[in-house]
């Protein structure tokens, strides 16, 4: 995958900032900024927030994915505590290395 | 280099020890910009989160 | 190309999965450094064992930042789970050289770990 300059990579580890997170993804569409994201370990527990939905709507699916370990380690049960999510979206720390890859810019939430 | 230090939490910002960090970054010469989005509110505040992120050679988000 | 990121973790329950976490960087082929600030690693497991001998045949690593931990969590990490000694200057030293940092997890917890966490 080409690196893209205009993307901003977000790595989210903290279940504390969907917020934020929604309010960073508004800001880089209002700057014409594509975003791509990955949630682990306890920020997994995001999928049951009533703003995961409308996040993942303002994000194309293969720039979005939680790691479906993490989520099963915190004791949910993908099929359906994550059952918006599509199969490409359930995905291993593999994702991260992919969109270091791919971005242009970082940001850990 | 140009570095951003963003604060997910007060208490990273008033770390000492990420303080220290962000002070030996800037005694080797670094631009450190230091951001508290702990305190970002309007959209302004994110508008100018983003255009800090671009601006930087290298971001760290604090804990 | 291969990149190097480092991983900072400040929260104990964050310790296990930040070095999961860093370990899936390593497979993918990048230099994968993670440095422990404050606590105690977990009791040893097979799994967490596995996962650091691994990142090292890597060329990647998990450092104790010694200087934040008290004497008995400091003895723990680098005598029983042979992490490296690390200061704040090497912390920094890393920062720089490394392409990503990820602060990851929470902050560290000002209240005592309760009993109940065990």
């Amino acid at each position: 995958m080409a690196k893209d300059p205009d993307k901003l990579g977000i790595f989210v580890t903290s279940p504390v900032h969907i917020n934020e997170l929604v309010k960073i993804v508004e800001a880089c569409q209002r700057k014409g900024k594509k975003v791509k994201i990955f949630f682990t370990f306890k920020a997994t527990h995001l999928v049951l927030h009533p703003e995961f939905k409308r996040l993942k709507e303002m994000v194309p699916e293969e720039d979005f994915a939680i790691c479906v370990a993490a989520l099963a380690c915190e004791g949910f049960e993908p099929e359906y505590h994550a059952g918006e999510l599509t199969a490409n979206q359930l995905r291993t720390q593999a994702f991260h290395g992919e969109l270091l890859e791919e971005v242009g810019k970082y940001l850990v939430l | 280099m140009k570095i951003l230090s963003i604060y997910r939490h007060k208490a990273s910002a008033e770390n000492p020890d990420v303080q220290k960090i962000v002070a030996k970054l800037r005694d080797k010469g670094h631009e450190v910009v230091e951001f508290n989005l702990f305190d970002a509110k309007t959209d302004a505040d994110y508008d100018k989160l983003i255009d800090l992120i671009w601006e930087a050679d290298k971001t760290i988000s604090w804990w | 190309m291969s990149y190097k990121v480092c991983f900072l973790i400040a929260n104990r329950s964050y310790i296990s999965d930040g070095i999961r976490s860093a370990l899936g960087l390593a497979v993918e082929n990048m230099y994968s450094y993670t440095y422990i600030f404050y606590q105690k690693m977990p009791a040893k497991t097979e799994y967490l064992e596995e996962n650091l001998a691994w990142i090292r045949d890597m060329e990647g690593e998990v450092f104790a930042v010694s200087e934040t931990m008290d004497e008995e969590t400091k003895n723990f990490n680098l005598q029983e789970w042979e992490l490296t000694e690390a200061t704040l200057d090497d912390v920094v030293e890393k920062i720089l050289e490394c392409d990503f940092v990820v602060g990851y997890g929470l902050p560290p917890q000002k209240i005592q770990t309760p009993p109940q966490c065990a």
